[in-house]
Formats: C-alpha cells, structure tokens, sequence
C-alpha cells in the first residue's frame, strides 16, 4: 500500500522552512484525450474569422501530426467566451459551472508537451518522461512524504469514462520506486479496493477470529526465527482489516447531506466522474496525500457525433463541469482548499485546424502538443490568474511558456519540496520528477 | 523476544561515515570531486584522496578532529559565495549537513579504510578481468561442504562469527523444492528425506529437483522479467499478441541446461547462425519482445528506434549489468562511456527488418507432439481424399437446386443495396416468377447488394454449392461480377472475368476465379461450390453478396445445390479429422534486413536528428583484453561470453546468488558500474564467474553448488549477536527468509489445494480475475476467462497485458513487463493481505485445502489439521499451533483453518 505505516514526512531535508510548502496534498482532474482549448478557455476571433481557410504554411513545413492529412482548414470555435468575475477569466459557455469559480483559479494557457500520442502524453504528464517505467508524481509523494494518514494510502487513483486512460496503469505506476507507492486504484462497485469484501458467508466476526489465529500463529514462529518481515506482516492484515471497515464507509456515498450531493450532482450508488470528485474530497479529509482522477473521453477528433465538438465535446462539459466546480468550492467551504492544489487538465491541446479525418464532415481538432490550457487552484496558487498566451490562431505559444516540467516543479515547490533536491538513485544514477529541467513559475504563486 | 533489534537502531551517538556521512558528500560533491571529474585536483569519494591535498594546497582537505582547520569544512560553511562549496548555482548545504560534517570531523572523521587505492574509471573492479583467487582454508573446517563455504565462512570468522546450524531436513526439502521448482514438496517426498536423513538421500532428492520439468518454469520466470515478456504490445492500443512459443522455447532451454554462452547466442543471433532451426529462429525472440505502438499517426521510425534503444539497454543491464540508457543521450557521467560507445552497439542491433508499429517477421510454429499428431491426421485425410475424389468422380449426379431468395422469398436478415424487383417487360428479361433486380454499375464502378445475419441460412451438408441466376445486358457488360458467401465472415468470394476486385487474395477462397464472363444475353447459372471458397462442411451460410464491376446485370433466384449424399458424408467426415489439426502458434522473430542500415548518433536521442555515422562495435572500457570488435550480433553473443569478457560471467552469478540467497553479492545486481555496490565478496565473485566458465557454462551445475553449500544449509534464524554488526545479513551468517514470488505464491497454494494443474507450455490463459480490469481502450481483446483446467495453470501462463497486468501479480509486486526489470521488489503491504485473503483464487484454494483435510481418513480432527499444515508449511504444527487451529475450526469450520494455512507468513516466505 502506497506509504501506508510512514506516518509522517519522512524526508525532512527536502521541506524548506519558510514562505512556501503551504500544500499538503493533490487533487488532479485528468481530461484524459486531450480536452479542446480553443473551445473552453482560450477564444481566438482570428481564428473564427479565417474559419475554413487554409492553415498557414509557416505552421505546417515541418510538423508532425497524428491524423491530419493534406493541407488542413483552420476551424473557429462554434462556441461563444464570456469574461468572468473581478478577475475577467475568459471561459466558454460550455463550462458555466467553472465560470462561477473564476476568480478562485488561475488559468494557464501556455502549458505544452513533447508528445502528440495519448500514452506517451499522458505518462510524460503523470511522471514526468515519456518512456513507460518512471514513477508518477503520486508515488514519488508517497515515497518522499507519506501518507498523511497511517490508515490511508498515499496515493489513490480513480477512474470514469468509457475506458481505462491510454497509457493504462503506467499513469499511477510506481517506476522504479518500491512497489507499495504505486496509486490504489479506486474500484466502482462494491469493491473500492480489490478485494475488499470478506468472500461470501464470511462475517466481520469470522474473519476476525480468522485473523486472530493467523496473527497467533504468526507471532509464536516469530519468535523461534525473529525475522521483522513477519511483525510487519502482522501489522499489514491488521491494517487490511481496518481498510475493510473504513473504505465502503468512505464510498458510500448516501451519507452525504442531499445538498452536498446536489452541489456535485452525484447519485449515492452510480459511478460517475461526480461521484469520483466526491470521493476525491472524502479521501482528502481522511489523508489521503495525492488523488488522481482520469475521465475518459475528450479525444475530439471529429471522426463522428461520438468524438466531435458540437455533439460530443458539450456532453463531456456537461458530465464533468459541475463537479470540477462543486469541488473546489466543497474544498474551499471545509477549509482544505488552502493546503490542497486542485489541477484541471488534459495531456496536450487541440489543433486550431479541423482534422477532417477520411473526409469527415463532423468538426473535430486533432492531437497538438504546442499548445494547452490547463486549471489550477489552491494550495498556494494565485487566485484569478491568468497566465501565458497563445498566438493569434492558438497555435503557439506567444507569452509565458510552461513546459510539464516547470508544473511539477511548481507544484512540488507549492509542496514543500525543492525539485531538484528530490531524487532516487536508481541504476546508479539519481532520477528526479523533473528529469532534468524544470523551474518554478513564481507568477502563478500566491 | 528480540528488543535487541531497537537497540541497534537507537545507539548513535557517534557518527556513522556511511549512514550520515557518505549520503551528503555523494549527493553534493563526487559529481565534480570523484571518479570521472577532480575540480580543483581534489576528489572526496574515497577515503586515500579525501585525507590527501588538492591544488590548493598540500594541507589535507579533511583533518581529523579538527573542522575549523578543514579545508572541506570551510568550503561549505563559507559566506562568501565565490568561494562557497558547492558552488552557487548548485546551492548551498542545508545548515544540518554542514554541522553534520563538523561533528564528523571533530569526532575524528572516522571513514572505516574500505582499504581501496584510488581507482579511475578504467580501473574500476568490474572492468578487470577475474582472477582464480587463492581458496582460504579455514582452520579445522568442519562447516564448509564446497568452496563457496571456504569463501563465505572464512570472511564470517574472520568477523569472529561461526555459521549457522544447518536446517533440518524438512526445512531443506521445502527451500529447496520452491527454490528449484516454484512448487511446494509433496509431504511424501518430505517425509522421504526427512527418514532417510543421509547424504545420498540429499544428493537424490536434488537430481528429482533438478530433473524437473518445472526447474526450467522456475527459472524461466526472472528470465522472462529481464526479457520484458508479455502477451501485449503496450501503449495506447495494448492488442494481443503471440509469443507463447517463445516463452516454451525459454523454458525448454533451462530444462536442457543449455549452456548460457549458447542460450546468450541464439536469443541475440539465432538467425545468424549457420542453416539455423526452427528453434534458433524462434529464439531470437528475446529482442521482439519489445514494445510496439499502433496508435493512430505514429511515426513507425520512431517507434523502430525506441525498440532498437531498448534492445541496447535491455542487452547492457542483462549481460553486462551496465546502465547504458543515460549514454543515449549524453556521454555518462560516472561510468566511462560514450554517445560513440552507444551507437555503435545501437549499430548491432539496427539490423532487424521489424518496424516501430507492426508484429511482423513471425514464425509458425509447433510442438513435436502437435506435429506428430498432425502427420497421423494428415495421413488418414490424404487416404480419404483420394478415396473421396474417386467417388465423387463416378458418381452420377445432377445437384437439385432449393431456392433460398427470391422477390417471393426476400432475404430474412440484415439487406443492404438495392432490393426493388421489376417486373417483366420487354427490355426486362425475368428467369423465374414475377421479378427481377438489375443492378447498373455506372462508368464501370463498383456496385453491390447483399444480405447477411439471415436466419434462416443453409448449412453446408459436405459437397454444396451456392448458385445464382444472372443474365448480361449485351449492350452495357460489366468486366467482372462476383458472389461473396458470408459464413463467419466475408471471406469467401469467387469471381468470372477479370481480376478488379481488391478484397481477399486472389487465387485462394477470398478471391477465387470461377472462370470468364459468362454468355451475354441469356439466363446463366452461376455455380460456386462451397469448398472452392472454403466453407467447411458443417459450417453455417448466412449472407450472400451479388457483385459487379461496371455494366448492366440482371439477378434473379438465388439457392444451394445439394451433393450427392454419399459423396457429402465423406466430405464431411474429410472435415472432421481436419478440425482435429494443431493450429500453429506464430511468434515474432528478428530476421535481418537484406540492405544494411546506415548507423548514426542521435543527438540528444532523437531519431530527428541523425548526427556522424557509426560503425557496430562493443564499448572500449570492456574490450581492452578482447583482440577486435565485434560487427554483427553473432560475433557480439560471443564476444558476450568470451573468456576475456570482464563482465558478463559475473553478472549472471551474481544474478544466480541473488535468487538463491535473496541479495546478490553485489547488491545491486542490475549496476555494476561505479555507482553500483561494490560486492560483498569480491574474491567469491570472481571464484564463481571462471568456475562457470570453466564448467562450460554450466547453469545447473554452478546452482546446483550453492545449494549444496552449508551456507545454504544453514537455519534461517535470525542471530542477535550478529544483526548489530551485521543487520542486512551479508556475512550469511544465517539463511535469509525471502518473502515467495507473486507467481510462486499462487502456484502453492494451488498446488498445496489439489488444484494445480502442471501442464507445461501453450498459449497463455485467462485465469479469473474481477471485472473491470481489463478495460482496455479497444474492444476485441478483452479478458475471457479461459475454461475448464486453464485456470488452474502455474502463473507463468498466466496472459501478461501489459497496460492492465493480473492484479494479484502487481500487488506482490510483479512488474509490467514494459521494459527490462533486473530485480523485483519484496514489498509487504496490506493490499497484499487482502488478496490472499479474499481474491477468489486464494478462497477456492481454501475451500479445496480444507475439503482435502475434511475428507481425510482419520477419526482425529489433530491428524486432518496436521496433513494440511503439512502441505503449507513442510512440517507439523507444535502444540500451542494445534490448539490454536482446533479452537478455529470448532467456531468456524475446515475453510477458515484452511485460509490461516495459506496465509501464514511461513507459507509465503521460504524460510
């Protein structure tokens, strides 16, 4: 289990005392497919002005695409940006839910990425490096703080959507770090944790007089062969044990007053990515140090009315708008928004051009690395910000670029952790989240 | 009780060099003071260099007991930042490390002598040849079995220690048999040994193991965890895949006892061999074991790269225990080697035609047994055909015709196309009742109606046929026409005049020739028989298509012609021998392109930007004692395995030693670079490396001599005296416990449960495992649970997805199998708990272990709790164990006794 029994931070030297390292823990909202930037957050007029016209060569000479063939047509937004709040956050009118927290979060619309394919995309932004066999940010938490609650693991993952996200369980894998700090995958079902529940006919009581006898028997070789492996197993099924009563009392749901749920819109009993935030906040007031939600389903190619931007992209907002939304506002009104950093965001952006895949008629973006938007708040982010931009047509970055890299960094240094200092030696060589780059971005700071 | 263990923890008042000490100076300083750079002539890695000068002066940089005279301490605690240590844009120490140092100075910089000279990277140990090392005699020696003892207990009493007792037997039979085997002994052969108790009996009972079938299971396991084997391609689209026959040959070569310098050869360079087998070929595997991207738009050189990058570091971190991924990129930092170094084993191993997105080269391939069973098969068939088509020569037989669609009985299935029927006119020609479908293919295109899912489709009796009316406008022909019958699927056609259709091949049943156009301007029959595009007999017809190319075509009633009987039963019969054929499994292989590729450096590793060309060759540092380079991967398997190969005869035994005792002599098996541990003992190292060598490569034997040692033979006990001296165990002054593999695990408790089923090889199974883990992106692959005995398979079969592995594998810690994976952590969480508590294979195994006990014949609940102890642990349970476990079965019956067996940390650990 990730960290569980660390009880507290176990790698002191690497906090700073001082003005930072207010955070405690993560929340990440992964759009997992690549939501639609020119379509949420980032308005382009020029780019619904050339709408149908050819994209500029400058832009196509020596780019690489996934599914767009040919000369492709530039493609403006069928939906309308409003500016939001005091702080003036321009945001679609697909997000109405995000728009009424605007001045809670600060937008960055110059993130980008290397990579333009959904695994590589997601595993460079869940550890850091394209390859598969790093460790996600999650475990490197778990390894290098703990858990924030001896009973809890450090790290959870939850997932909704159709499908599992592209890059599979790479996306909470543990690297190269010990295993016990790979993310817990959350279950649907009765089951939060894999097998939680007792098998069939076997009571509470049962399976603790079961336990009784095994820690018996456990604890009586141990002291003919005095292996401390064995204290720490006995201590691991105690520990199961009081998972099995604990965790399907945080999953349910049904305990939470009516407006709670109503805030989320989530059904006690049905698996949703509102259930997910829910559970997100429930985890974070039991210690939980590093939750991590994928939705699947924001690939917008535009293949048909299944994967495109006029029918698809506004059920995905629909689905999962309120939530995000819900849940920064249920953080802030527990007082765990300040020490918790709440992302929102995808694994690349979406291209200004229609991609038109095989003469398809329906609009869609494909995959585009040099541009996303992505939302952070709390945990000592700069509230109502807006930061970096993009050029005229959303194609480049034009102000402020800020590569993955630079968020780890940020949000570790949010954290408490200087992320150059925090490094595992593996293979002979000290591997760190932000490989070998990354700076802090003090703008987004509060 | 063991208080002592706290002890050790808490009593530092003193500095420990290497806890507190070492950790901060190599974090800090040996980057710009150490083996590869020594700014300002002074290197801080070793003891001899640390107490010596630096350009700065002769005045020693560390002078014991004295910081404020201590160059190193005033660097680092200095204020001004132009000569602060390190320097600024590294940052400063943290305040606690530099008082740290102080203290440590002041104590008297107590940095044990490790007795090491200063070494330069080319000096490095492991880049040394091996020695023969003198064998230490101990004096009156009455604990060493073989030389490995003399090595191990020499160094253990020179620490003033004396080795543990040896085990008992009962003890012995079961480490050895999961040590071996990765199965549990049966009681019988434990009580064997244990009433036997001699010599012969020991050395017997280590034949039986090693004779086993499983041995080669056993050991296929860390080997199939280096070779990142699975049965997915990984990323995004994570199909399945088909390297099972690989996976056998794996095991099938430790079963042989291959010589390693052999399995080295033909895994890297089987094609390459002289008229290579089957067998070699299917070898060369070990390197398509790669991943493979089919996500959509990605870039096939791309991903061709990153298979031949991973085959260099895959090859680097199994033979050589070197970490080459950093020198993709960069010159390595600590170790000496190049961007040159890389490429040029990157030029070896850039010669496979397999792209970066596709399976293919791929072998058929077949068991012996399989082939066998084939050849009796094919013998019978070939007798029956000749007799068939004698028959159905002389046989006299018109074929009666019975209608399946007409306008009076439209299709009843799913129609696409056209479907209206005419009525006749005297432009529109009709061959039966009152209509006819005529179907225009404008300015020779393609034009096509069909049906399929039909429910009421005809089944094949052996020697049918399917048949058409049609009639060609005279005026407006088209060039081709085509039927396409749908069984399972669409790929049955047959086709009359010219070849226009893409689909299927042409010349086999996806696209077959009936013959040329037929006569214009009259009502002709169209035959197919069945055979001819490959529907078996027996098989179900559910759709036709009626297809032209160009022209004006009439379609009128379509059916099936029935065979003679006679001649359909032997057709039929034909078939049902054929069905019992083996299927070949295919396996992915590396095979050589025909124009060798042209080799350069990537810079910074992008394959976007080739830098100078680069010819095949093997890293400098390793090859000072071998005369030449080797160009190809035949010559570097064998440069691999030469005798002047410092390296790679160490790696494996220490590979070897780590398995069997838990932590290799040098712990950081997959590092044996400067940054890797420096082994524990050296000289054993070296001892090891020449004796397999000498022995031929001999696998079996060398594993064979360690656990016939009496250090293997010791108690697994853990000795207080020696743990504050030695609290990792590396003087193996007692057995260490080692906590059973995720795989292992599983198989005993199957195997203790009377559930195993110890079938060797085949394609991989789908044991049960809970729904919605294997929710992959794509349908098609999903998890199906296999039927019957296939659940029931020792773990290795068990199918490995990589993007969604088995769920009890990834909780004991199994990796994904996505790259190379040189060691596997030994985690203990409660997770882990959970699954032997309550995943459903762990429950069925407790049910069936306490309905064994349950069904025992004995009138004493004593004797049926002691037969299952037995099969769980290899012994009986003592008294208070007795007790203990019959109060449970009086509250809650055999299962709940059954679950504490399987989950006893004694069972779990081999002890």
């Amino acid at each position: 289990m990730a960290g569980l029994g660390s009880t507290h931070l176990k790698r002191s030297p690497l906090l700073r005392k001082g003005s930072f390292g207010k955070a405690k823990r993560v929340i990440w909202l992964h759009m997992a497919g690549g939501p639609s930037s020119l379509d949420l957050f980032d308005p382009k007029p020029s780019l619904l002005k050339f709408d149908g016209k050819d994209c500029p060569e400058e832009f196509l000479s020596k780019e690489r695409f996934a599914f767009i063939k040919g000369t492709p047509q530039l493609l403006g937004s069928p939906y309308s940006f409003k500016q939001y709040g005091e702080s003036g956050q321009w945001i679609s009118e697909l997000l109405p839910h995000t728009a009424k927290v605007a001045d809670k979060i600060a937008v960055v619309r110059s993130l980008h990425t290397t990579q333009f394919n959904h695994a590589p995309a997601q595993v460079f932004m869940a550890t850091g490096h394209p390859f598969f066999g790093r460790p996600s940010m999650g475990s490197w938490l778990s390894w290098g703080l703990g858990s924030l609650n001896p009973d809890m693991p450090a790290f959870a993952v939850m997932l909704s959507g159709q499908f599992l996200p592209s890059g599979g369980s790479s996306c909470w894998s543990s690297g190269f770090l010990p295993s016990q700090h790979q993310g817990v995958r959350l279950m649907k079902g009765k089951d939060p944790i894999l097998f939680l529940s007792n098998p069939e006919g076997v009571s509470r009581s049962q399976r603790r007089r079961t336990l009784d006898t095994l820690k018996t028997l456990n604890q009586h070789k141990y002291e003919t062969h005095g292996d401390a492996e064995t204290v720490a197993r006995i201590e691991q099924y105690e520990l199961a044990y009081r998972m099995q009563e604990r965790f399907p009392d945080l999953s349910n749901l049904s305990t939470e007053p009516s407006d709670v749920l109503d805030l989320y819109g989530a059904v006690p009993g049905e698996h949703s990515f509102a259930a997910n935030c829910l559970l997100a906040r429930r985890l974070a007031e039991s210690g939980v140090r590093f939750i991590q939600l994928f939705d699947w389903g924001w690939d917008s190619h535009g293949t048909g009315p299944q994967d495109d931007i006029v029918t698809s992209l506004p059920k995905q907002c629909q689905r999962t708008d309120q939530a995000s939304a819900a849940l920064l506002v249920d953080l802030e009104q527990r007082g765990l928004l300040e020490d918790t950093i709440l992302i929102w965001g995808g694994e690349f952006g979406r291209t200004p051009m229609n991609e038109k895949r095989n003469g398809s008629t329906f609009l869609g973006r494909d995959h585009h690395p040099h541009a996303m938007t992505m939302w952070m708040a709390g945990g000592g982010i700069k509230e109502g910000l807006s930061y970096g931009e993009t050029d005229d047509l959303g194609y480049l970055i034009h102000e402020n670029p800020m590569e993955v890299h630079d968020l780890h960094a940020t949000m570790l240094h949010l954290l408490g952790i200087e992320h150059e200092s925090f490094t595992y030696m593996h293979q002979g060589r000290d591997f760190r989240l932000t490989d070998v780059s990354g700076k802090i971005v003090t703008d987004l700071i509060a | 009780m063991f208080g002592f263990l706290l002890l050790a923890m808490q009593n530092q008042s003193t500095l420990d060099f290497y806890q507190d000490i070492e950790p901060i100076l190599r974090k800090n300083c040996f980057e710009c003071h150490g083996i590869v750079k020594q700014k300002g002539g002074f290197r801080i890695d070793i003891r001899a260099t640390a107490m010596a000068g630096s350009d700065f002066g002769e005045s020693p940089v560390i002078i014991p007991g004295n910081a404020d005279e201590s160059d190193l301490y005033w660097a680092i605690s200095s204020t001004d930042l132009d000569e602060r240590m390190p320097p600024e844009e590294k940052g400063p120490l943290q305040d606690y490390e530099i008082s740290r140092i102080k203290d440590w100075i002041n104590q008297g910089a107590l940095w044990p002598d490790d007795g090491k000279p200063p070494t330069w990277p080319s000096e490095h140990w492991a880049y040394q040849m091996p020695k023969w090392p003198r064998i230490p005699q101990l004096e009156s020696d009455s604990f060493s079995r073989n030389t490995i003892d003399q090595f191990v207990f020499s160094k253990l009493t020179q620490e003033g220690f004396y080795p543990s007792a040896q085990a008992d037997f009962q003890t012995l039979a079961r480490r050895t048999a999961l040590d071996i085997t990765g199965l549990p002994p049966s009681s019988y052969e434990v009580g064997n040994l244990l009433e036997k108790g001699t010599e012969v009996a020991w050395q017997r009972w280590l034949d039986i193991l090693f004779d086993s079938l499983h041995y080669g299971e056993n050991q296929a396991l860390s080997w199939l965890d280096l070779s990142r084997y699975a049965d997915s391609n990984g990323f995004e689209v994570d199909h399945n895949r088909s390297m099972s026959p690989w996976r056998d040959w794996v095991i099938d070569a430790f079963n042989q006892n291959m010589p390693f310098d052999e399995f080295t050869a033909q895994q890297l360079a089987g094609d390459l061999m002289e008229s290579p087998s089957l067998s070699q070929i299917v070898a060369t595997g070990f390197h398509r074991n790669t991943m493979t991207n089919t996500e959509g738009g990605v870039d096939d050189e791309e991903y061709r790269v990153s298979a031949v990058v991973d085959r260099v570091n895959t090859t680097a971190s199994v033979w050589l225990g070197t970490t080459m991924s950093c020198v993709q990129c960069h010159d390595h930092k600590y170790d000496p080697l190049t961007s040159n170094d890389y490429y040029s084993m990157y030029a070896l191993f850039n010669d496979g035609q397999d792209g970066g997105t596709s399976q293919g080269p791929k072998i058929d391939v077949l068991g012996e047994a399989e082939a066998e069973d084939n050849r009796s098969i094919q013998e019978k068939v070939a007798s029956l055909q000749s007799k068939y088509e004698s028959l159905k020569s002389s046989t006299k037989w018109s074929a009666p015709e019975t209608l399946w669609v007409d306008e009076s009985k439209p299709p009843r299935g799913h129609v696409e196309g056209d479907w209206t029927f005419l009525p006749p006119s005297p432009s529109t020609p009709v061959h039966q009742g009152e209509g006819v479908r005529k179907q225009v293919g404008d300015k020779g295109s393609f034009i096509q109606h069909f049906f399929n899912e039909a429910i009421d489709g005809p089944v094949n009796h052996g020697d049918d046929s399917i048949y058409a009316w049609i009639y060609l406008s005279p005026e407006d022909l088209p060039s081709s026409i085509m039927l396409q019958i749908h069984s399972d699927d669409w790929e049955h056609r047959a086709y009359w005049g010219e070849d226009t259709f893409s689909f299927g091949v042409n010349g086999t049943p996806s696209r077959f020739r009936q013959g040329d156009l037929p006569k214009k301007g009259e009502w002709v029959r169209l035959d197919i028989p069945l055979e001819v595009v490959g529907i078996a007999p027996e098989a179900r017809i559910n759709g036709i298509a009626f297809s032209q190319m160009g022209g004006t075509v009439y379609w009128d009633d379509a059916g099936i012609l029935l065979g003679e009987p006679q001649v359909s039963a032997f057709r039929t019969k034909i078939a049902q021998l054929e069905k019992g054929l083996h299927q070949p499994l295919s396996s992915m292989i590396v095979s050589k392109v025909s124009e060798p590729r042209m080799t350069h450096v990537l810079e910074k590793g992008s394959f976007l930007s080739p830098g100078k060309r680069i010819a095949p060759g093997v890293p400098k540092v390793f090859n000072k004692d071998v005369k030449g380079s080797p160009r190809n991967r035949l010559e570097f398997s064998k440069w691999l395995t030469h005798p002047k190969n410092p390296l790679t005869s160490r790696v494996i035994m220490n590979r070897l030693w780590e398995q069997v005792f838990g932590v290799g002599l040098v712990a950081t098996s997959e590092d044996f670079g400067t940054r890797g541990e420096v082994p524990s003992h050296p000289e054993l190292l070296d001892w090891l490396a020449l004796e397999f060598q000498r022995q031929g490569w001999n696998l079996k034997a060398m594993h064979r001599l360690m656990i016939d040692s009496a250090t293997y033979r010791q108690t697994s006990s853990v000795r207080p005296e020696v743990i504050l001296v030695d609290p990792n165990n590396r003087l193996l002054s007692w057995f260490p416990r080692v906590r059973l593999k995720a795989e292992v695990i599983r198989d005993q408790a199957l195997a203790v449960s009377g559930l195993l089923v110890g079938k060797i090889g085949g394609p991989s199974v789908f044991p049960y495992q809970p729904k919605g883990i294997d929710n992959s992106t794509y349908a098609g692959d999903r998890w199906k649970v296999s039927p019957g005995e296939d659940r029931y398979r020792r773990g290795i079969y068990t199918f490995w997805r990589r993007t969604s592995p088995y769920p009890m594998f990834q909780i004991f810690d199994a990796p994904s199998r996505e790259i190379s994976c040189a060691r596997r952590t030994r985690s203990n969480t409660p997770l882990q708990a959970l699954a032997l508590l309550n995943d459903p294979v762990f429950v069925e195994a407790a049910k069936s272990l306490g309905a064994l006990m349950q069904s025992l014949q004995s009138d004493d609940d004593r004797n049926r709790i002691t037969f299952g102890f037995r099969r769980c642990t290899s012994r009986g349970p003592d008294e208070t164990e007795l007790k203990e476990l019959l109060t449970l079965l009086e509250s809650d019956g055999w299962t709940a006794v059954a679950t504490v067996l399987l989950n006893l940390d004694e069972t779990v650990v081999r002890g």
